[in-house]
């Protein structure tokens, strides 16, 4: 048993202007207040989730022709950690990666939607980098849950997780409440605006 | 005499930019004082260092009720018994923050300890924000309060984090439902574990679920429910182990299993039973913030009746030296524990308000608020009054 308290011997309770986005945002809510004194406004909860898969997915590639790959298969694993993208090289020779190790390969233009889509369309095929990012993988990756893999990747015939990994995804509600649209004080998104 | 200065009102649509409608509500009427009492530099000291004083004491103090196996006298109900000796011992279960309720320390009156608000204090919101921005509306300067609450509470916050680094930072805030003053209280704290680097949701407690091999969950806008490793509940303790023991059964096997933290600590209680007085006394005697205490009434000198867990000043009676009742509270509490305790006289204004300090602690003394009543014993229909330093 530690508890954990001041040191006695140091402390004072000056701590100057207050300092924290909290009370600027209250500070400029005052003079705006002051400005005008119009009423108003009920507080209302704002939810922002988070949603996260809970189960895993192994994704695989074929080289079809020198750079250019296919996905012609993904499935669902039940663990997370057994996660793994398989390429499977023109040369006969396979490579397996953990989620880790691929995502070294995806870089930030991979994620653009509009990119890939365009240079798929456009070259009839794309790296390994964006495929990662677009496909089942992605979502082990961080890519937001609500969005599909894109189909341009696999091959015709061959369904991507996109549902499955969905259906037993976790959601973390995160509640904040707002004012009506009007100040957004609870939410940080724009807590920035208060700056002055 | 309490020197104070008049003030204008807080504009009321500031209330509902912050949310904060409770205190423009017929039920909050007259609420915030429109006068701040001035406290110099020296009583702010005072209030200072008096917190920062009697929270070691009030460890060692609960130290020695437990290694004596005093917690059957404390009138803390036996249910809370097992969470409060597992907590105590497991620091990463933090004591985020408390108030003190003080008699004197303005008006050439000694600092004394009325109380320690361990396990759900209020008055957060009038404290921390609201006392802050009635020095600007009125153009003071702002620097001039005891007062950086809201800092305090973001750096335990993140402390609490840092000693639970095995846990998702996702807490959920809970108060009982239809607590719109409560709930104020909560979106306070929320930002601020929001600021220390907390996810936070809440729920109301009735929505709640509890399981006692899986943890804390409340139900996501899917129905999907969402575990929280970290809950903090603005419900006394006490009415969880009275009204619902079969919750605070299913919270030991959570807290003990270390399926989450549940905060204020069920340790708190044993800060917050005024049976403590009587044990602060014993072992720090004639200490200068302290009132004697007994659990027997005092003889020769007036004294207070306090129940051990009453609040807003229920079940409180004030007991002259010749046995004469000179003022008296009732209450719902009157079958609990009775601690008796020294009278500490109030520092008055002029119209004959009473005034009580209280010294919020978070890792140290951080912030000061007063209310008033017109009685000497203030009960809930007291008023905040805050304070500029001058």
């Amino acid at each position: 048993m530690k508890k954990k308290y001041l040191d006695l011997s140091s402390g004072s309770w000056k701590r100057g202007l207050p300092k924290s986005l909290f009370y600027i945002t209250a500070s400029a809510m005052l003079a705006s207040s002051l400005a005008c004194s119009s009423d108003s406004g009920e507080v209302q909860y704002e939810d922002v989730k988070v949603t996260e898969p809970t189960k895993g997915v192994i994704t695989t590639v074929k080289e079809v022709e020198p750079g250019k790959y296919s996905i012609i298969d993904e499935k669902v694993v039940e663990d997370k950690a057994q996660s793994k993208f398989i390429i499977q090289r023109l040369n006969g020779e396979e490579e397996v990666m953990g989620v880790a190790q691929a995502s070294l390969l995806v870089d930030e233009k991979d994620k653009d939607s509009t990119t890939v889509h365009n240079n798929h369309v456009r070259h009839g095929g794309s790296g390994l980098g964006s495929i990662l990012w677009w496909s089942g993988m992605g979502y082990m990756m961080g890519r937001n849950m609500s969005s599909n893999s894109y189909n341009g990747f696999y091959r015709p015939g061959v369904a991507g997780v996109s549902s499955d990994l969905r259906s037993s995804s976790v959601t973390r509600t995160v509640s904040r409440p707002v004012s009506g649209g009007r100040s957004g004080f609870f939410r940080s998104s724009s807590r920035g605006s208060f700056s002055s | 005499m309490i020197r104070e200065k008049r003030i204008v009102d807080l504009p009321k649509s500031i209330f509902n930019e912050l949310g904060w409608e409770y205190y423009i509500s017929e039920d909050a009427k007259d609420y915030l004082a429109n006068d701040l009492v001035r406290v110099s530099e020296k009583e702010a000291d005072g209030f200072y260092r008096a917190g920062n004083a009697l929270y070691p004491m009030l460890v060692d103090v609960a130290e020695y009720i437990l290694r004596n196996d005093l917690l059957g006298t404390t009138g803390i109900p036996a249910n809370l018994h097992q969470i409060i000796r597992y907590t105590w011992e497991n620091d990463h279960h933090f004591h985020l923050f408390g108030r003190f309720d003080f008699a004197g320390g303005i008006d050439d009156l000694p600092v004394k300890l009325l109380e320690f608000n361990a396990d759900t204090p209020t008055t957060l919101p009038e404290t921390a924000v609201l006392q802050w921005l009635q020095l600007k509306a009125n153009h003071m300067n702002e620097e001039a309060q005891m007062n950086f609450v809201y800092d305090a509470l973001v750096e335990n916050f993140k402390r609490l984090k840092n000693l639970n680094r095995n846990k998702d930072p996702f807490i959920l805030f809970s108060t009982m439902s239809d607590a719109p003053e409560d709930n104020n209280n909560v979106a306070l704290l929320m930002e601020a574990a929001y600021e220390a680097g907390f996810e936070v949701s809440f729920k109301s407690i009735e929505e709640v679920i509890f399981s006692e091999s899986d943890g804390i969950f409340a139900n996501n806008e899917n129905g999907d429910p969402v575990n929280y490793p970290f809950w903090f509940k603005l419900i006394p303790w006490e009415y969880i182990a009275v009204d619902e023991p079969e919750l605070a059964e299913i919270l030991t096997k959570i807290v003990t299993a270390e399926k989450a933290v549940v905060l204020n600590p069920a340790y708190t209680m044993l800060f917050q039973s005024k049976a403590i007085l009587k044990y602060l006394w014993e072992l720090y005697p004639k200490n200068e913030y302290l009132l004697e205490s007994d659990f027997k009434k005092l003889r020769n000198k007036t004294f207070v009746e306090k129940v051990v867990l009453g609040r807003e000043g229920a079940n409180v009676r004030i007991v002259d030296e010749n046995g004469g009742v000179i003022e008296e509270e009732g209450g719902d509490y009157d079958d609990q524990l009775k601690v008796y305790q020294e009278y500490a006289p109030l520092a008055k204004d002029f119209r004959g308000n009473f005034y009580q300090a209280g010294v919020f602690f978070a890792y140290e003394a951080c912030g000061l608020g007063f209310r008033r009543n017109n009685h000497k014993i203030l009960n809930n229909s007291a008023q905040f009054v805050g304070h500029y330093i001058d």
